[in-house]
């Protein structure tokens, strides 16, 4: 179904493309200006340096500087005469052989269109001896000029055209790549989100079914049999709630799945108990979560999970605020935290990892150390777009 | 072999993807007087999808191949809104009840994978959440720390220890036994504990559960 607007531009007549637009400017720009020099260099040409003189100029006595008016005159309107055919007829858009003619065509009538003019003003004599075959002659002559002139500017337009032609190649071999690098991330997740899950899930599973059993075993054993179960099972426990579960969180943050906030919320809720949070960012986040692309959302938990790594091993820090607001045609996070600033050019890798593939979803990551007379430690910025 | 199920049974549905560790749940309930199994499912789909009606308490795996449990049990207390929840997961992640709006917090538990094979502690679980009280698992509750800088800060020694046991979800009279105080005096620690927090009584929120979110904002697993 084609709405009413959508119907309305399908009748309208189809607009010039920008690359015809730019062609047609190129050509008409080239010849003219070649056109007018070479019409004003052969009048000062003929009258300054040849002495060239016209036959009648009517009861005009000779006087080199108004032939020259009149002759570059006779050839600038010659020369518009040539710039309104090729702006019309358009011989850069036509197939070889039409294109020959219609260059051909123009330049010989306007070097016609010129020679009548130069008659008209006495410039030549047709009533002289070999009047007309001068001027055939100057015809001829202008007719190649002119055919030289808009080869020139077509070969401007092919030039023009081969460099935008390698440019649009370029442009979509780059957003090729760009599809491409996002079609593997996105399969890098969903293959990374899969095991974590599994892991999180099924693997995590097994594990307290087989503690259960040791234990359930242990408790029916001799005592120190008893004692050696309980040990193991207290490894498979810590396993399980370590191993496994960093192994998981590394591979892809499985909270994810129940929003943006809540992943980051997880984040929080997992710092130690003597570090002081305050959380003004989760509404923020549950608000815009959903419209972020799945990456920007990993970079966001990745970025806060660093954040926070960073603050606690290098700061020290014993207060963490996180502060997210939704801006024009983006969203900033902020995670600030006290405690031990970092140095001014410090950029820790996993930030730096970080801040480019930030990047690439058109974002910044920024760290800045807090002046330590302020109450030291740092504030990490990032600033991702926000999709419409 | 199942008991034939009788009136006063809890009646309640298995919800986990790990069959062995399912079955090993089911039988647990289905071998237990007063509790009946209502279903047993392996996925998030096949769960969303059950006669809610005919559930009581949902135990339900934090984690499932096709989803999560708090998701299906929001869906099912949508279809009944006096089921109980139970979650269940390998690991503290408790803050997740915090994702369940006040006005549903009501009836959910949250217990360690190790204690519910423990059925003491899974069936006081599930008789609990089926009478609407909120539960924690009291070996994960008491692993955690009061946060520093946070409202619980400021409570007092037995403040504290009186909350840590209504998120556990024990009752006054059974929090009372437990510290071997009067009933009066601790209505007069919660009462307490309430103002410290700005707790107020309103009829559209039920003071306990907030007293129970509270704890969880403000509390923080011990390092394992």
């Amino acid at each position: 179904m084609v709405n009413a607007p959508e119907a309305r531009r399908r009748q309208a007549p189809a607009a010039e493309p920008d690359g015809a637009r730019t062609d047609r400017r190129i050509m008409v720009g080239v010849v003219a200006v070649l056109a007018a020099a070479i019409a004003v260099f052969t009048s000062v040409q003929s009258v300054m340096v040849l002495g060239v003189f016209s036959h009648v100029i009517s009861g005009v006595e000779r006087e080199p500087w108004r032939e020259l008016a009149v002759r570059v005159s006779v050839n600038l309107v010659g020369v518009a005469l040539l710039v309104a055919g090729v702006a019309a007829v358009r011989p850069e858009r036509r197939r070889p052989l039409v294109r020959v003619l219609a260059v051909v065509g123009i330049a010989l009538a306007a070097a016609i269109a010129r020679a009548v003019l130069q008659v008209v003003n006495g410039v030549w004599d047709p009533a002289v001896p070999d009047g007309f075959a001068t001027i055939a002659v100057e015809v001829a002559a202008t007719t190649v000029i002119l055919v030289l002139a808009q080869s020139i500017g077509l070969g401007f337009v092919a030039l023009w055209r081969r460099a935008r032609d390698g440019e649009r190649a370029r442009t979509a071999a780059q957003e090729r790549a760009v599809q491409l690098l996002r079609q593997l991330q996105e399969e890098e997740l969903r293959v990374r989100r899969e095991i974590a899950e599994t892991i999180h899930g099924s693997v995590q599973g097994i594990f307290v079914v087989l503690e259960a059993q040791l234990r359930r075993i242990a408790a029916d054993a001799a005592p120190t049999d008893r004692e050696q179960l309980d040990a193991v099972a207290a490894q498979l426990g810590a396993l399980r709630e370590g191993e496994l579960r960093s192994l998981s969180h590394r591979l892809y943050p499985v909270d994810l799945a129940r929003g943006t906030d809540a992943a980051i919320r997880t984040l929080l809720a997992r710092l130690p108990a003597w570090v002081g949070v305050a959380d003004d960012a989760s509404q923020t986040l549950a608000a815009a979560g959903p419209r972020l692309p799945l990456e920007a959302r990993v970079v966001i938990v990745r970025v806060v999970e660093e954040g926070l790594s960073n603050a606690l091993r290098h700061g020290e820090a014993r207060s963490i605020r996180l502060e997210g607001r939704a801006t024009e045609g983006g969203l900033t996070l902020d995670l600030c935290s006290d405690g031990v600033s970092p140095a001014a050019d410090a950029v820790p890798s996993g930030l730096d990892r970080l801040a480019r593939r930030a990047e690439v979803l058109g974002g910044a990551l920024t760290l800045t150390p807090v002046d330590p007379a302020d109450g030291g430690g740092a504030r990490l910025h990032l600033w991702l777009p926000f999709p419409a | 072999m199942t008991p034939p199920q009788t009136p006063r049974d809890i009646r309640v549905a298995v919800v986990e993807d790990q069959p062995l560790y399912r079955q090993m749940l089911a039988t647990l309930i289905a071998t237990s007087d007063g509790f009946a199994v209502a279903g047993e499912y392996e996925t998030a789909a096949a769960a969303s999808e059950a006669d809610a009606r005919a559930i009581d308490v949902a135990l339900l795996d934090l984690r499932l191949g096709d989803g999560d449990g708090l998701t299906v049990g929001r869906r099912l207390r949508q279809r009944n809104p006096r089921m109980g929840a139970l979650l269940l997961s390998a690991s503290d992640s408790t803050h997740v009840l915090l994702d369940i709006p006040r006005p549903e917090a009501q009836g959910w538990g949250y217990l360690s994978k190790t204690s519910s094979l423990s059925a003491p502690a899974l069936l006081w679980a599930i008789r609990a959440v089926a009478e609407g009280r909120n539960v924690l698992d009291p070996e994960i509750r008491a692993r955690r720390e009061i946060r520093q800088q946070s409202p619980l800060a400021t409570l007092s020694p037995r403040q504290r220890e009186v909350l840590g046991l209504v998120a556990e979800g024990l009752t006054n009279a059974a929090i009372a036994e437990e510290l071997g105080l009067s009933p009066r005096s601790i209505d007069a620690h919660l009462n307490a504990v309430y103002a410290e927090l700005g707790i107020q009584a309103r009829q559209d929120r039920n003071p306990r559960v907030e007293a129970v979110r509270a704890y969880l904002s403000y509390t923080a697993p011990a390092p394992w």
